[in-house]
């Protein structure tokens, strides 16, 4: 009884279900902006806004979205909201690229074995026939 | 090169082109080999074709079944096929995929076979819709731009 190995390809990210996918987080250039601005280290909501001509509301609702698709995490600490770049999120969209060369590898190691098989087998018949015209 | 978000995946296999094409183009041979290790394959069509569908239902050891679907985009024998591969309802429906990863719904795959010498060489292209890959350069660029040493988690994107 193997039924986990069955599903074993498919490894399942951690906190999976999302509001928005980190494609729509990364497709602002100012989003990419401000992640790069957290990746060292966390800033609070001002500092990041500081950093740009846009007006405050506008930086706030790039970090919700960035929030919402778990590359940020905000943080109230005291008086003040930190932001806090969340890196690992971006290997999901990578994953299943991972996912599929996994499959295609036990896919064609499959092939590779049945290709064995009844090319082994043809051979038996051959030589079968052929001990018979001896 | 690989494009972004491209997999490519070469592989040789000790036979003949003919033989290895067939074993993918001929449900009697596909039946036999394709699906997970351990769970069975039951054919629900199969019209190998350009335009047409191979539509199967896999059964696990466990029982669970699900379906899956190939529509084919062209076939050239005995080198090169394209197909649409997905999950698929009973219907041959496409569905998304019914596990909890993110995964494209549709990918398409290109493969071209090469012999030599009584040895033929796979080189399977998959790829995402025109949408995911434009999405997936944006994420590439990303990742260049702002440098793998900051985003140190960030594995090859394809």
């Amino acid at each position: 009884m193997k039924p986990k190995g069955f599903l074993s390809i498919f490894v399942q990210p951690k906190g999976y279900i999302m509001k928005r996918d980190v494609f729509q987080g990364l497709a602002d250039p100012t989003r990419r902006e401000i992640l790069n601005m957290i990746a060292h280290k966390s800033l609070n909501v001002n500092s990041v806004a500081q950093n740009f001509d846009v007006s405050r509301t506008a930086i706030y609702k790039h970090l919700k979205i960035l929030s919402e698709c778990g590359l940020v995490v905000l943080q109230q600490q005291g008086r003040e909201r930190f932001c806090e770049a969340k890196p690992e999120k971006l290997t999901e969209v990578s994953d299943w690229v991972d996912q599929y060369r996994k499959i295609w590898t036990q896919r064609f190691d499959s092939l590779d074995e049945y290709l064995r098989k009844i090319q082994a087998e043809k051979k038996t018949t051959k030589s079968k026939k052929h001990g018979r015209k001896k | 090169m690989a494009e972004k978000n491209e997999l490519v995946i070469v592989r040789e296999f000790n036979a003949p082109r003919q033989l290895v094409f067939d074993s993918f183009t001929k449900p009697e041979h596909l039946s036999q080999w394709w699906g997970p290790k351990g769970s069975s394959i039951s054919i629900v069509t199969a019209d190998i074709q350009p335009g047409g569908i191979f539509h199967y239902k896999l059964t696990s050891p466990d029982n669970t079944t699900m379906y899956g679907k190939f529509v084919y985009k062209e076939i050239i024998r005995p080198g090169k096929i394209v197909f649409v591969s997905s999950f698929a309802d009973s219907m041959g429906n496409v569905i998304p995929t019914p596990f909890p990863i993110k995964f494209p719904h549709e990918i398409l795959n290109t493969w071209t076979l090469t012999e030599q010498s009584g040895k033929t060489t796979i080189t399977l292209r998959g790829c995402t819709d025109q949408r995911n890959r434009r999405r997936a350069r944006r994420l590439q660029e990303f990742i260049l731009v702002y440098g793998a040493g900051i985003w140190r988690n960030v594995r090859s994107v394809g």
